[in-house]
């Protein structure tokens, strides 16, 4: 696996589209997952995933064969993510997505009636874990993701965030402190 | 060991980075403190906390590919060169910022450095010169001025609360 994305990178370098077509295919959910878990609504994630995407085709002259490609994948779409939340941060004077309806489960209509207790408490629970998450910075939101859904290591975020590996621990603290009390916060 | 760092502490051992030194000192404050149990409780929740999210299914690899394609047919396969790349990477920013900042020092240094000596004005007269001056006040500080124009050499007694009082 590693010498066909080796093998795909080279050849997407050179202008071959179905080798980048590859790539796309095959870190597409990762890039996806990471784009949802920052900005935490379906839309805004697809197109976050889909500009990555552009920009690493872009940008891909500059790519380095010694570098891990995923990781530099991340780290494009981390740097988008942010923007985005920090554009939409400076459009809105309040906290993020507070207002906005968490995103419904499968078979889950919008407005859903009446529904099982466990159902309806995981339900509560999940809109309890968006508010808190809405409630943290941009970077801790990434250093979160990139840990707790990605599952990432220190090294492997150190290298998208593009700091030390202390200063990541160091951020996962803080992001872990802030999101308890904002957890606590909630109803 | 206080419980801010503990908390440091606790949350790197989530991740399972800590010695075993250092989890066992963890453990010893842990033993002790109520509001560190409480917190590791609650942070080592997360994780499933935020895994829970729902997240609802992005579009399939075989679609995600296809509308990066006809992005690229609209007009986004524009490549940036390699050589623009590594000129706008921030790091060569940063050097370019610290290579100008050295150059206006250098360039101020030397036009300091060969500057034409200053020329006392036509008809200035030496300047006055105070050996000593009592003021009476505590911690004041003074400032001699002289007015080529009136004559006048105006001495500023400035005390310590910041009044002042000018004589002639």
């Amino acid at each position: 696996m590693v010498e066909d994305v080796s093998r795909w990178v080279a050849q997407a370098q050179g202008g071959d589209q179905e080798a980048f077509g590859e790539l796309v295919r095959l870190y597409q959910a990762r890039v996806y997952s990471l784009a949802f878990g920052m900005v935490g609504n379906a839309e805004d994630a697809q197109e976050l995933t889909q500009q990555t995407w552009i920009r690493v085709w872009q940008k891909l002259g500059s790519f380095r064969q010694d570098a891990r490609f995923f990781t530099w994948v991340y780290r494009i779409a981390s740097n988008l993510c942010l923007d985005f939340l920090r554009r939409r941060a400076r459009v809105r004077e309040e906290p993020l997505d507070e207002t906005r309806e968490p995103e419904p489960a499968p078979g889950e209509e919008p407005g859903t009636p009446p529904q099982p207790d466990d159902e309806l408490q995981r339900r509560e629970v999940r809109e309890q874990v968006e508010r808190a998450m809405a409630g943290l910075s941009p970077e801790h939101r990434l250093v979160l993701t990139l840990r707790e859904m990605d599952g990432l290591a220190y090294e492997e975020i150190a290298d998208v965030m593009k700091c030390r590996v202390g200063t990541v621990m160091s951020r996962l603290f803080y992001a872990r402190r802030r999101l308890v009390e904002e957890l606590r916060k909630q109803p | 060991m206080n419980c801010h760092s503990a908390q440091r502490l606790i949350s790197a051992k989530l991740d399972g980075a800590l010695t075993a030194s250092q989890a066992a000192t963890v453990d010893a404050h842990l033993a002790g403190c109520p509001a560190c149990r409480a917190f590791q409780e609650e942070a080592r929740g997360l994780g499933a906390a935020l895994r829970a999210r729902h997240q609802p299914a992005g579009p399939t690899p075989e679609a995600a590919w296809a509308a990066v394609q006809r992005e690229l047919r609209n007009g986004a396969d524009v490549r940036t060169p390699a050589w623009l790349e590594w000129l706008q990477s921030p790091r060569l920013q940063w050097a370019g910022a610290a290579t100008m900042a050295l150059a206006l020092v250098v360039t101020g240094t030397l036009v300091w450095l060969v500057r034409p000596p200053m020329a006392p004005p036509a008809g200035a007269r030496p300047t006055t010169e105070v050996r000593r001056l009592t003021t009476g006040l505590a911690g004041a500080s003074t400032m001699v001025y002289e007015d080529q124009a009136s004559g006048w050499t105006v001495v500023w007694v400035l005390p310590k609360e910041g009044k002042k009082h000018a004589r002639k």
